[in-house]
């Protein structure tokens, strides 16, 4: 029977599998809303995520239909509160599965 | 933000009729399209002009199959509509798509303001720009082919048959 690991050995472990997503730089959409308000290209308002951009939403979100952590997808916390709401309108309407 | 319930009981007096912007979603009945989609239109129209609402834009956005069955459909017609209405009369609209047969959702948010076209373009490529450069700046490409991989391991046969077919597949066993 292998030696059980000890608890330390487990959270290095995660620690270990966690630490590809962690450490790659700001929101990509903060980043977006800078960059946009730099170039005086805002489109009337803040940048905001809509359950109208599908594409996006599916690729925040597993093949299961749920949505990524942030420590997985970088997002800001003001970006990932947008994307569920958007998630949420977007499953009401059946654009986007409850269940994958 | 309308305070509808208490309305009645304070003294401020709220005799001018405040408008304000709103965004639908209209998930419409297939079937019917293939009557005509002006009926569908002129259907949708004639219940946001009932409760008196005045549509600034009003656009067919897409038909598609749907996420999961809803009222035993599996596909149906995207209607998109910016209008503003008073907000009292929000009740009556949600009321109204709910009794009619048509409709088989609506999504309905309130806006700051209507953005024009042209702002809604721009801000759905930003979006779609942002979510693109940060996949290749986060090699997300080949972490969701790594992480997809996995799941589709976990669940697929392999594992099962190598378990059954041979007696080393012990691991595996403990392991399902």
């Amino acid at each position: 029977m292998p030696k059980k690991k000890s608890r330390i050995a487990l959270a290095r472990a995660r620690q270990r599998r966690y630490k590809k997503f962690v450490d790659r730089g700001p929101c990509r959409f903060t980043k977006k809303e800078a960059q946009l308000k730099k170039n005086d290209a805002l489109p009337g308002a803040p940048l905001e995520i809509s359950y109208k951009d599908l594409n996006t939403l599916e690729r925040l979100c597993s093949q299961q239909g749920k949505l990524f952590s942030r420590k997985r997808s970088g997002n800001s916390a003001k970006f990932q509160r947008q994307l569920k709401t958007a998630v949420k309108q977007a499953r009401y309407l059946g654009l986007l599965p409850f269940v994958g | 933000m309308s305070g509808s319930g208490s309305g009645s009981g304070s003294g401020t007096a709220l005799s001018a009729v405040q408008s304000r912007p709103y965004e639908a979603m209209f998930l419409v009945f297939n079937k019917e399209a293939r009557k005509s989609h002006d009926y569908l239109e002129e259907h949708l129209k004639a219940l946001l002009e009932k409760v008196g609402a005045k549509i600034s834009r009003f656009v067919k956005w897409e038909q598609r199959s749907l996420a999961y069955e809803i009222k035993g459909q599996r596909d149906g017609i995207f209607y998109l509509c910016y209008f503003e209405a008073d907000p009292k009369s929000i009740a009556q609209l949600q009321r109204e798509t709910e009794l009619s047969e048509l409709v088989l959702r609506m999504l309905l948010l309130a806006l700051d303001r209507i953005p024009t076209e042209d702002e809604e373009r721009k801000r759905a490529t930003a979006v779609e720009e942002a979510l693109r450069e940060g996949e290749e700046q986060r090699g997300e490409g080949s972490f969701d082919g790594g992480g997809g991989g996995d799941r589709r391991r976990g669940r697929g046969g392999p594992r099962g048959d190598s378990g059954g077919g041979s007696m080393d597949g012990a691991g595996d066993g403990a392991n399902g």
